[in-house]
C-alpha cells in the first residue's frame, strides 16, 4: 500500500524540523507537570483531609493515625515528591471508600466510557464535516439554512432534557429500548443519539465556515477554470485545507472524550468515568477525584500534542518552518 | 469642430481580413443579484476573437473586464445572471450546463489569474497541482514525466526537484510560470490572462509577457489579456478593447488606437499615465470618480467626466461605431491629437539649501531562524547612504524585497538600525536625547493601502483630527476648522468628511490619509508606495496633489515606489535599490537618460512603454489619417 509509505516519509520529514516538535513536546511536559501540581495542591487546600473524612468530632489519636497512614504528617515537599514518584508509576493511592487502588477503579470504568465516546466522536466528526460541506456548497440556500437551524437546535437543546425525553418516549411509552446500563448494543442507541445531536453541531458549524472560506480562495477558481472535476476539487483540494481548521477544534474535542459525557452518563446510568466522577465528588473520595482530574487533564494535553503533530503532517508550511 | 463622417455598423475588426472569429461574443450582459437590487456589471459586450491574436481588454476597476471573461467559461458565482451569447466552434458557451461546459475549460479555454501564489493551493506540492490537470481525463500514465516536461517547457530549472516543492517555495514569477504550465497543458485555443503580471515586479513582468507572446506564436493560441495597464497592452497586444462602465468604448488595432484614440476616455487614460522621458507635470487627470457598476445613467456613461461633453451626450446613448480606423462609442469622436506642450517640472530643491535628512552607512538586519539552529542575519538594508535637501522630493525605486520599506521604517524612527546613523535636521535619531513624539510631529508616514491605514469605524474627520489631539493643544472648534481646511486642501469635499472609510473610493481614502499626515504641517513626509493600489486616473490625481502640496508647504518628501514612471514625474532625485544596497543615485534626468548601473538599465528596459515611432506607423495600414510624428503624444526612445 502506498499510504503508509507516504505517512512514514512525511513523519520523517517532520522530525527534521526539530525545533517545532521539541518546543511542542516540552510545552506538553510542562503543562502535564502543572496539572500534577494543581491536583496535588487542590486536595491539600480544601481543608484537612482527616477532618473531612473522620468528621469534626474525631479523636486526636484517630486524626494522628489517619495522617500517619496517608503520609500527611510529613513536610509538604516530601509529600509532593512521593506523590510525584508514585503518580509517574501510575499509582494514585487507594480510594478512601472502596479501599481499592484508584488506577484499578478507573481502568474498570474506562472501557465503558470509551466504547460509548469513540463511536459518538466518529459519528459526530464524519457526519458534522459532511453536513458542513453540504451547507457550504449550498451557501445561503435552503439546504444551508436548514442545516444551520437544525444544528443550532441540536446544540442548544439541554442534554439532560433531551435524554429524559428519549427515555420517556422509547423506554416508557414505546418500551423499545432499555433505559439504563450498557450490557447490549441496544443500550448504546439512546446515549449515542443524545451525545451526537449536541456534538454534531460543533463540527457542522466549523466545517461550514472552513469550506466557505476555502471556496473563496483563488486556487479553487483556478482548478475549476482548467476543467478539474468539482468532486476532485472538493475532496483533494478543499478538504485537506479544511482539515487544518478542523484539527484545532478536534483536538479539544478528542481530549475531552475521556471525561465522557458526564450528564449523559448520569442520566442513562452508564457505568463510565463521568458518572464515577459525580459519585466520587459526592462521597468526597479525594484520591479518586484527584486521579480522575489528572487523567482528564493529561488526556487533553496528549490530544493537543497529537494535533500539533498532525498540523505538521497536514500543512507543509508548518513542517518547513514558514510563517505567513 | 469638424466631425468625422461615420456610419453605424457591426463591430468587425478592420484587420481581420475576412477571417472567421474563434470566439464571438454577442450582447453579453452580466448582472449580480444583491440585497440592494441588481448590479449590471457588463452591459452589452460584443467582441470577436481571431485565432492566434492577442487581444487586450483595458479598463479601470469595476469596468466589467474581468467579469466578462469569467462569464464566458461560467466561472461567476451563482448570484450572477448572464444574457447574450458566446459562440465557440459553433457552440454557445453561455447556454451549456455546468456538466457540459467542463470539457471546454482547460482544453479549449484556459485561464490564469492575478497574484499567482494565491492561485496555487498552499498545502499541495507543485506536482499534485499539475497532476490534477494532466490526469484530468483519467490518463494516469507518465504523470510524472509529463509534469516534468511541462515545467521544463516553462524554463523552470531542475523540474524534477521543483515538482516536490510547495507554492510558497516559489517566487511570484515562478508561480505564474507554474500557472501557465497548468493552463496550456490541454493545448487550449484561447488563454484568458486576467491581470497576469499586476502583482509582479517589473523585470519579472517583462519576462512573463515575453513568455505569453512566444506561447501565442508557437501554439497558435489566442490570448485575451485583461489589464489596467496600457503599457502592458502596448507591449504585446495586437488589438485593444477599452471598457468603461460595462461597455466597450473603443476597439481597434493597438498601435492605431493608442496613437490616435477617438474616445475622450481613452485619450484621458493615456494622458494620465506618467511617461518616462517627458517631464510633464501636473499629470493630466480625469475629473471625478469612475462610474460605479450599480449607477444608472442616461446618455453616455462617460459624460459626467468628459471634458468635451455636449448637451446631446447626456440624453443619447452612443453606439459603438466605426470611426476613422477603429470603433468608438462616442457621439463626437475626437479628431486628432493636439501636440502637448512640455511643461517644466515644478518644485525641486535648490542647490545650497542644507540637508534635512542625512542617512549614513545604514544597515538594518533581521535574525533568521535557521533549521540547524545557528544564528544567521539577513541584511534588509546594507550600508546605504544618502541625504535629502529641504524642499526636495527624493524617490527610492526597487523591486519587492529590495529593502526600501525597511529603510523607510528606520527613517520614520520605527525600527532602530543595526549600524549607521540617521540625522534629521542635524539631530541623530535613536539617541538618548531623541524623542519619538516630537520627531513624529515633524515627520509623517503615508502607507500603500489607505483602507488598512484608516480606522474602519471612525468618521474621516475624527481621524484627521487625531494628530491635533496628540500634538497640539487647540480648542475643539479650532481643531474641526483646521481638519476641514486640510481636508479641503486635499480635495475632499464637505459632504464626504463625516463618512467612514468604507463609504469612500480608493482615491478619496488616500486623500484622507494624506490630510491626516499633513494636518500638523510636517517638515518631512514619507510615502511608501502611495499610489500602487490605484487605477491610473486616480493615481494621477493623487500624485498631482502630493506634488502641489509639497511645493506649497515647502515640504521635503521621501517617496518609495516600484513604478519608475511614477518616480520620473514626481522626484527631483532618485536612488535605486537592489538587494538592500543603493546601487545608483542621482538627479532624475541622469538616472532615466543615462543609467550607469546595469540593474538600473535593466529596470529601464523592462518597463512596458507606449511607444510608436515612424516605423510602426508606416506598417500600420490605417496610419494615413493618424497625424504626423510631431502630433503623437507618446514618443519615447
Amino acid at each position: 500500500m502506498r499510504l503508509p509509505g507516504i505517512m512514514f516519509k512525511r513523519l520523517f520529514a517532520f522530525m527534521d524540523t526539530r525545533s517545532y516538535f521539541f518546543v511542542k513536546l516540552i510545552r506538553a511536559f510542562i503543562t502535564a507537570f502543572l496539572i500534577l501540581v494543581i491536583s496535588f495542591l487542590m486536595i491539600r487546600s480544601s481543608g484537612n483531609p482527616a477532618q473531612i473524612y473522620l468528621g469534626d468530632e474525631a479523636r486526636p489519636e484517630a486524626v494522628e493515625y489517619f495522617n500517619r497512614k496517608w503520609g500527611l504528617d510529613k513536610p509538604i515537599f516530601v509529600q509532593f515528591t512521593s506523590y510525584l514518584s508514585q503518580a509517574v508509576k501510575g499509582d494514585f493511592g487507594n480510594s478512601l471508600i472502596k479501599t481499592r487502588p484508584v488506577s484499578e477503579i478507573i481502568m474498570d470504568r474506562l472501557p465503558a466510557t470509551l466504547s460509548l465516546m469513540i463511536p459518538a466522536a466518529i459519528i459526530s466528526i464524519v457526519l458534522g464535516v459532511l453536513m458542513g460541506m453540504i451547507a457550504s456548497l449550498h451557501y445561503k440556500e435552503l439546504a444551508d439554512t436548514g442545516i444551520l437551524i437544525g444544528s443550532t437546535l441540536g446544540f442548544s437543546l439541554p442534554n439532560f432534557f433531551f435524554g429524559v425525553l428519549l427515555i420517556f418516549f422509547f423506554s416508557i411509552v414505546l418500551g423499545w429500548l432499555p433505559a439504563s446500563g450498557n450490557s447490549t448494543i441496544s443500550h448504546y442507541i439512546m446515549p449515542l443519539i443524545a451525545i451526537v445531536t449536541a456534538d454534531l453541531a460543533i463540527f457542522t458549524r466549523f466545517s461550514r465556515a472552513a469550506f466557505i472560506d476555502i471556496y473563496e480562495h483563488h486556487y479553487i477558481t483556478g482548478f475549476r477554470s482548467l476543467g478539474v472535476r468539482e468532486s476532485r476539487i472538493l475532496f483533494f483540494q478543499a478538504l485537506p485545507n479544511a482539515a487544518n481548521a478542523l484539527l484545532t477544534i478536534g483536538g479539544f474535542y478528542v481530549g475531552s472524550l475521556v471525561s465522557g459525557a458526564i450528564v449523559t452518563e448520569t442520566i442513562f446510568s452508564w457505568p463510565g468515568l463521568g458518572s464515577l466522577l459525580i459519585a466520587s465528588v459526592k462521597a468526597r473520595d479525594f484520591p479518586l477525584v484527584q486521579g480522575l482530574i489528572l487523567l482528564f487533564g493529561i488526556s487533553i494535553v496528549l490530544a493537543n500534542l497529537a494535533i500539533d503533530f498532525l498540523y505538521g503532517i497536514v500543512d507543509p508550511r508548518i513542517r518547513k518552518g514558514v510563517t505567513t | 469642430m469638424t466631425l468625422i463622417p461615420m456610419k453605424p455598423c457591426r463591430p468587425e475588426d478592420p484587420s481581420s481580413g475576412g477571417r472567421t472569429p474563434l470566439l464571438s461574443i454577442k450582447n453579453l450582459e452580466v448582472s449580480f443579484e444583491t440585497m440592494d437590487g441588481p448590479i449590471r456589471a457588463v452591459r452589452g459586450l460584443s467582441l470577436d476573437l481571431y485565432p492566434g491574436e492577442i487581444l487586450g481588454i483595458v479598463g479601470e476597476t469595476g469596468s466589467g473586464k474581468s467579469v466578462s471573461c469569467k462569464a464566458i467559461t461560467q466561472l461567476l458565482p451563482k448570484s450572477s445572471r448572464i444574457k447574450g451569447s458566446a459562440l465557440f466552434q459553433g457552440v454557445d458557451l453561455l447556454k451549456l450546463s455546468p456538466r457540459q461546459i467542463r470539457p471546454f475549460r482547460g482544453d479549449a479555454i484556459s485561464m490564469i489569474f492575478q497574484d499567482p501564489q494565491s492561485c496555487l493551493n498552499p498545502i499541495k506540492t507543485i506536482y499534485s497541482h499539475l497532476k490534477e490537470v494532466i490526469g484530468k481525463g483519467g490518463n494516469q500514465h507518465n504523470l510524472k514525466q509529463n509534469a516534468e516536461q511541462q515545467l521544463a517547457a516553462m524554463q523552470i530549472h531542475s523540474p524534477k526537484k521543483r515538482l516536490k516543492d510547495y507554492p510558497f517555495q516559489f517566487s511570484g514569477g515562478m508561480a505564474q510560470r507554474v500557472q501557465i504550465a497548468m493552463a496550456i497543458w490541454g493545448k487550449p485555443d484561447i488563454l484568458i490572462a486576467d491581470e497576469p503580471t499586476t502583482a509582479l515586479d517589473v523585470t519579472v513582468q517583462a519576462k512573463i509577457l515575453n513568455d505569453l507572446k512566444t506561447l501565442s506564436k508557437k501554439n497558435k493560441m489566442a490570448i485575451i489579456l485583461v489589464t489596467h495597464d496600457l503599457g502592458v497592452v502596448a507591449e504585446i497586444c495586437d488589438r485593444i478593447a477599452v471598457m468603461y462602465h460595462g461597455r466597450i468604448v473603443e476597439l481597434g488595432e493597438t498601435g492605431q488606437t493608442l496613437s490616435c484614440p477617438e474616445h475622450p476616455y481613452t485619450r484621458a487614460l493615456l494622458a494620465s499615465i506618467p511617461v518616462i522621458g517627458q517631464a510633464k507635470f501636473p499629470l493630466k487627470t480625469i475629473q471625478g470618480e469612475s462610474l460605479a457598476a450599480n449607477m444608472e445613467i442616461s446618455g453616455c456613461a462617460f459624460a459626467p467626466r468628459c471634458c468635451h461633453v455636449r448637451e446631446k451626450c447626456r440624453s443619447t446613448t452612443p453606439l459603438l461605431r466605426k470611426g476613422v480606423a477603429h470603433f468608438t462609442r462616442c457621439l463626437f469622436p475626437l479628431p486628432e491629437m493636439k501636440k502637448l506642450s512640455k511643461q517644466r517640472t515644478i518644485g525641486g530643491g535648490e542647490k545650497n539649501t542644507p540637508a534635512v535628512l542625512c542617512v549614513k552607512n545604514l544597515t538594518c538586519r533581521f535574525k533568521l531562524d535557521h533549521e540547524s539552529g545557528e544564528k544567521q542575519f539577513f541584511s534588509a538594508v546594507n550600508n546605504v547612504s544618502f541625504s535629502i535637501k529641504k524642499g526636495e522630493i527624493f524617490g527610492i525605486v526597487g523591486e519587492s524585497g529590495s529593502g526600501k520599506s525597511t529603510l523607510a521604517k528606520s527613517v520614520m524612527g520605527l525600527s532602530p538600525p543595526f549600524s549607521g546613523s540617521i540625522h534629521f535636521n542635524n539631530q541623530p535619531l535613536f539617541s538618548k536625547e531623541w524623542n519619538f513624539k516630537t520627531y513624529a510631529a515633524k515627520v509623517q508616514y503615508v502607507f500603500q493601502d489607505p483602507l488598512g491605514a484608516l480606522d474602519p469605524r471612525m468618521p474621516i474627520i475624527s481621524q484627521v483630527m487625531e494628530p491635533l489631539e496628540i500634538h497640539g493643544n487647540l480648542g475643539k472648534a479650532e481643531k474641526i476648522k483646521k481638519a476641514k481646511e486640510t481636508l479641503a486642501q486635499c480635495g475632499l469635499n464637505h459632504s464626504l468628511i463625516h463618512r467612514k472609510p468604507y463609504n469612500l473610493s480608493g482615491g478619496q481614502r488616500q486623500r484622507a490619509v494624506l490630510a491626516r499626515a499633513l494636518i500638523n504641517n510636517p517638515e518631512f513626509l514619507i510615502c511608501d508606495e502611495p499610489v500602487s493600489a490605484m487605477d491610473v486616473s486616480v493615481q494621477a490625481q493623487i500624485l498631482n496633489l502630493l506634488k502641489r502640496l509639497a511645493h506649497e508647504k515647502n515640504m521635503t518628501v521621501l517617496i518609495i515606489s516600484h513604478d519608475l514612471s511614477v518616480m520620473n514625474n514626481m522626484c527631483d532625485r532618485i536612488g535605486v535599490m537592489l538587494a538592500g544596497q543603493m546601487v545608483e543615485q542621482g538627479p532624475v534626468e541622469d538616472i532615466f537618460h543615462a543609467p550607469t548601473h546595469p540593474y538600473t538599465q535593466l529596470l529601464m528596459d523592462s518597463i512596458p512603454q507606449i511607444k510608436y515611432d515612424r516605423k510602426i506607423k508606416a506598417v500600420n495600414p490605417m496610419g494615413s489619417n493618424g497625424g504626423t510624428q510631431d502630433e503623437l503624444l507618446f514618443n519615447v526612445g
